[in-house]
């Protein structure tokens, strides 16, 4: 009597957009080991700061909902670190309790910071994003975190092992916030809704659609990968318009028209980060500016490594954490063949 | 909901387009058992009783299927639970792909007919939004979507964090954990070998109680009024539940608890309001808090409920699962809900997965025993063979025993036996009637096609000598090259790759022990332990792994200096330096099982940084520099050493095919294998008292004692203690071997000792086949004695 041979089990794989396919592209091996393996990241300061923004900004904006009145800023008194002894008589709406609250879930599931200046460094750039941007950004939106799912194919896994998986599809999930074209119609002095419809030709008012709205717990990329980096402006786009597909799966949805990537540390440039602005700048590779003979212009130059990182105007911060991805069929096409190419590849890494 | 039901299929159409969308059930639909219970109207509750491998995954998935295509209940109204992850996420898997299929084929009809109501209607289901997990994964998504302004969702602990706060902020207490009066009431219901003395022992026994109190809904204050030492618990009870709710943390206990107080308070309303079908599979395994937070549910949306199960197969006692749940349903859910909520009951009877043989061998096994056959659901039917291929006679092997006299010569027969199937060219035996039997891998078989199911795997007794799986692992590498994958089968303090590890930790954030010394109070033996890790690590480093560089490593860290850096860093996550530190250890990074410690090691840390105060970083130029280290000392290293970090192997979903497999028969739970090898007896060299709980008790085991102790102040107490101690301990060890032999699909090995064997066998076990009431039910005959019309309980010797 021959013996039966066991297959793998019946399998409709979980990909998360950001957790999975972002870090896969980062990183394959990385990925395999860290991802799919369910181990704590090797680099909790990477995931830690984009999560802690993420969820900082989402508490905020609950919390600006139900109190519109609050006038920004608002109050930030971070909780010490390492050591905390919390402090007395703050508002309920500070920062610091609301990053406190945030830093608890995320201990919860093994992410702590990098280290203190790690931490500080992401309360600067929330208290940055909730003075520059939160004023024009929160009045659009309707729905944060919205949570989304759909099914694909499974593509075709180019050299099987003996054992194939069973399931013949994958699930893909992704989380984004929504900004609504009604938003858009009763905003229309929101200095944000101008700039979207200026650099949108084809956004008519008239039109019932979405933007979905993406924060970046980094700097803006360079358009053209500098030699031996990722593409991380090309990865980016592709994001976005997969979001597009993913919403566009579910009921009763208006479409996507666009997307906008918002980039947290723009708004409060490091050393290191305006050092790498100033060699794209020499290279050619980047496209928000500041003009020729603006304050931004002569701050940005003067400036030499070793000294304290000058100040930018709001407006040129907010040009260049701002970067808008416009939406059609053709480019959600594209993008998600290159998705379902990344599954391929983590497929296959992952036997 | 009347709208989508003028546009639903019928239930006619609604087969033809699974039929047509998955190729498995255009080749054959399900028998009338099966159809009865997926095609079943939303009410009343349907329960449907499923032997092993008759495909109650199927009929879930089908019927929450039918429920909204048929139906006509939107995907985002239906909620499916099971009892594990491993479960939930096979459930989910079929009901996507077979969803999206038969969704894919509604559509093409619709269109083809020009049937646009219809076509509208298809494009407004999302399967993907039906929402199926364990019962704990979903309390935390209706929490977290229950969540009100300003409230703090609590954050969910696991058991390592739940045992630390506990020891920290509540045992150390007052001394409690000194208590004479505490140490004598534990004691009164472990009765256990070896009892409740050291300090571990108490605190996993009052971190399990902790969970008891909420899963039996225990009157804790009635409780506290019995004696001094019912007193003492209750107050370290309520201590810890008051800490973590101050701290806004809950484990999964406190959560379902939360989950159920919403539901009476009347929250929960956004998923209130979005319910209309519950499916729950596993039943048996459901607690009494987890039947009141169904029927809560079940009251407050008016869903329509099914529930699968199967009371044979009940074998998570020990983490509060209640049987009687399960068997008493249909009595239970009226006296709670109402005459309305009287259930049809199906069975599903056909098994699609053995043998004829093995189903015969199973079937006789479960309804052997006179005395169990009261603690079963009544009217239980057996399984009927029922695969296309079960009754073959050239695929019905016989189920073959496996005895020796010794554990080594047990050993040398059984890899050989492997080894001639999967490398050789086949086992045989000459049976009687002159016949010869063979047995052989199939076509690209491997070792992973079979199994070695036992109780425990470990790989070392509690004196430290070894046990089977030990010397599997042994033979099987020296003889055919073969890992075995047994990632419980060793204490992660004792593996090497580990001590490495935690050695070359010690050695960077503490060189030479010097704060490690400082510490007095430690748990057992774990300096010792501690200085052993350092000792491999530093004979490790000596040989200069590859890629070179460690002992160089070892000595910055140890100046906390180093030439590539202008200055040490003020914080260092432990986590980082561990990652660091294993890129000379690739074990953890080629490995399986590797991967499976290595996530235990990296989840201690996680779950300390959660509790420490420095948050498993180490400090350099601080005021803290020593404290930081001290902690980490106590709350990483410590646990790891004296065997509070357990692995969890759900992570690995994949397994090398090559590799052979031993788990504990509880991990086997919803798993098939060609072949499945059953130890009933590789330790019992004698009639040990100590090991008689395991295979035939002379009473309760802690378990059941503490469900008699806490049954006067619980509302499930009287259910369960309707069979005594003793009965429930031996209803607990058939029902657990039931379902290891109820895993075959092909041929099944029971393996032993010769002392359980013979007229009057000196070594009783249920396993074996030895009943309550006395006499053994299965007849051990010589294979060459054996033949095709041999009863079922024929056991043929090799």
């Amino acid at each position: 009597m021959h013996l039966s041979v066991r297959g793998l089990p019946f399998e409709v794989p979980v990909y998360s957009l950001t957790g999975d396919i972002l870090a896969f592209q980062r990183c394959g091996l990385q990925y395999r080991y860290y991802n799919r393996s369910s181990l704590p990241p090797s680099r909790p300061v990477q995931l830690w700061t984009g999560e802690f923004i993420h969820g900082v900004l989402e508490e905020a904006f609950l919390y600006w909902r139900d109190h519109p009145n609050i006038s920004f800023p608002w109050p930030c008194t971070v909780t010490p670190w390492p050591a905390p002894t919390v402090p007395q008589k703050r508002e309920e709406y500070d920062l610091g309790v609301l990053g406190d609250r945030v830093e608890e879930r995320l201990r919860a599931s093994g992410k702590t910071p990098r280290s203190r200046v790690a931490r500080e460094a992401a309360y600067k750039r929330i208290n940055a994003a909730m003075s520059q941007l939160a004023p024009q950004l929160f009045p659009l939106i309707r729905n944060v975190e919205e949570k989304t799912s759909s099914t694909r194919l499974m593509p075709e896994i180019s050299n099987p092992t003996i054992q194939t998986r069973r399931g013949d599809r994958y699930e893909l999930t992704g989380r984004v916030d929504v900004i609504s074209s009604v938003s858009l119609s009763e905003q229309q002095h929101n200095p944000l809704v101008q700039r979207i419809l200026a650099e949108s030709n084809d956004l008519s008012l008239g039109d019932i659609f979405d933007i979905v709205v993406d924060y970046k717990a980094a700097r803006r990329p360079p358009i053209i990968a500098l030699p031996g980096e990722k593409e991380y402006w090309k990865y980016e786009e592709w994001q976005v318009q997969t979001y597009a597909w993913l919403r566009g799966q579910q009921p009763h949805t208006p479409p996507i028209r666009a997307g906008i990537l918002v980039y947290i540390n723009e708004l409060s440039p490091s050393a290191a980060e305006l050092k790498e602005f100033k060699q794209e700048l020499l290279k050619g590779c980047t496209d928000v500016q500041p003009i020729n003979g603006s304050a931004d212009y002569y701050a940005l130059h003067i400036w030499q490594e070793g000294n304290p990182v000058p100040s930018f105007t709001s407006e040129f911060l907010l040009k260049r954490a701002i970067r808008l991805v416009a939406v059609d069929p053709a480019n959600i096409e594209h993008a998600v063949a290159e998705i379902d190419k990344v599954i391929n590849a983590g497929v296959k890494l992952s036997q | 909901m009347g709208e989508a039901l003028t546009m639903s299929m019928s239930y006619q159409e609604f087969q033809i387009c699974v039929q047509a969308g998955e190729a498995r059930f255009a080749q054959q639909w399900l028998n009338n058992n099966q159809d009865i219970a997926v095609s079943a109207p939303p009410s009343p509750p349907i329960f449907i009783v499923a032997g092993p491998g008759t495909g109650k995954t199927t009929v879930i998935a089908l019927r929450a299927l039918k429920l909204i295509f048929v139906d006509g209940f939107p995907p985002e109204s239906i909620m499916a639970t099971t009892f594990t992850r491993k479960a939930a996420k096979e459930l989910r898997s079929r009901i996507l792909a077979w969803g999206v299929a038969t969704h894919q084929q509604a559509s093409n009809c619709a269109r083809n007919a020009g049937d646009q109501a219809r076509i509208d209607w298809l494009s407004s289901l999302d399967i993907n939004a039906i929402r199926t997990g364990t019962l704990d994964s979903l309390a935390e998504e209706m929490i977290e979507d229950d969540r009100q302004l300003g409230e703090i969702t609590p954050t969910v602990i696991e058991n390592f964090m739940s045992h630390g706060l506990l020891r920290r902020h509540v045992f150390y207490k007052d001394q409690r954990y000194k208590s004479d009066v505490l140490e004598k009431h534990l004691a009164g219901f472990n009765p256990q070998f070896p009892g409740v003395r050291g300090f571990a022992e108490k605190l996993k026994v009052c971190r399990s109680f902790a969970d008891r109190i909420l899963h039996d809904a225990v009157d804790l204050d009635r409780y506290a009024q019995a004696s001094e030492g019912h007193r003492m618990l209750s107050e370290i009870i309520h201590d810890y539940h008051n800490h973590l709710q101050n701290s806004q943390l809950a484990d999964f206990a406190m959560l379902e608890n939360m989950v159920l107080e919403r539901l009476k308070l009347g929250r929960l309303t956004t998923t209130i309001e979005k319910l209309k079908a519950l499916l729950v599979d596993e039943f048996q395994d459901t607690n009494y808090l987890q039947e009141q937070i169904y029927y809560e549910l079940c009251r407050r949306s008016k869903a329509s409920l099914t529930v699968v199960g199967d009371d044979d197969q009940s074998i998570f006692r020990f983490r509060g699962a209640t049987v009687e749940i399960f068997s008493n349903f249909a009595r239970r859910i009226v006296q709670s809900l109402g005459d309305d909520w009287k259930p049809t009951r199906v069975d599903l009877t056909d098994n699609y997965r053995s043998t004829e043989r093995i189903v015969s061998f199973s079937n006789h096994f479960i309804t052997a025993e006179a005395d169990y056959q009261a603690a079963r659901s009544p009217g239980k039917q057996v399984g009927i063979p029922a695969a296309s291929w079960a009754k073959d006679p050239s695929l019905n092997f016989p189920v073959l025993g496996m005895f020796r006299t010794s554990l080594e010569e047990l050993n040398n027969d059984l890899c050989s036996f492997l080894g001639d199937i999967f490398r050789g060219n086949g086992y045989s035996i000459q049976v009687g009637g002159g016949k010869k039997l063979h047995l052989q891998r199939g076509a690209n078989g491997d070792f992973g096609d079979a199994v070695l199911l036992a109780w425990k795997v470990g790989e070392e007794n509690s004196s430290g000598k070894p046990r089977l799986p030990l010397l599997i692992r042994q033979k099987m590498k020296e003889t055919y090259g073969v890992e075995v994958y047994n990632p419980r089968g060793r204490s992660l303090a004792t593996i090497m790759e580990v001590a490495q590890c935690l050695g070359l930790l010690l050695e960077c954030i503490d060189p030479e022990g010097r704060i490690q010394n400082t510490i007095t109070s430690w748990r057992q033996d774990v300096p010792n332990c501690l200085n052993g890790w350092r000792k491999i690590a530093r004979g490790f480093a000596l040989s200069d792994p590859p890629p070179g560089g460690l002992q160089q490593f070892l000595s910055d860290w140890a100046e906390r200096r180093a030439n590539n850096m202008k200055a040490w860093p003020e914080e260092w996550p432990l986590l980082e330096l561990m990652f660091t530190v294993i890129t000379w250890i690739p074990f953890f990074q080629v490995s399986p099982e590797g991967q499976v410690y290595l996530e235990a090691i990296s989840r201690a840390i996680s779950e300390a940084a959660q509790i420490s105060t420095y948050r498993s970083s180490i400090l350099h130029g601080t005021a803290f520099d020593n404290q930081a280290i001290h902690e980490l000392i106590r709350e990483v290293f410590e646990p790891i050493a004296v065997g509070d970090v357990e692995v969890d192997e759900e992570i690995m979903p994949y397994v090398p095919h090559s590799n052979f497999p031993i788990m504990t028969i509880h991990q086997a739970k919803g798993l098939e294998f060609p072949l499945v090898i059953i130890d009933a007896g590789s330790d019992y060299r004698g009639d040990y008292a100590a090991q008689r709980r395991f295979r035939y008790p002379d009473n309760g085991s802690n378990e059941h004692v503490t469900e008699s102790h806490v049954a006067a102040f619980s509302p499930i107490g009287s259910a369960r203690i309707q069979r005594n101690d003793r009965q429930r301990a031996f209803d607990d060890i058939r029902r657990l071997y039931y379902v290891a032999k109820s895993r075959p699909q092909n041929a099944l090995l029971l393996i032993g000792l010769t002392k359980q064997l013979g007229p009057k066998p000196k070594v009783l076990s249920i396993a074996t086949g030895d009943l309550y009431g006395g006499g053994r039910s299965y007849n051990y005959t010589l294979a060459s004695e054996w033949t095709v019309n041999s009863p079922a309980n024929f056991v043929a010797l090799i």
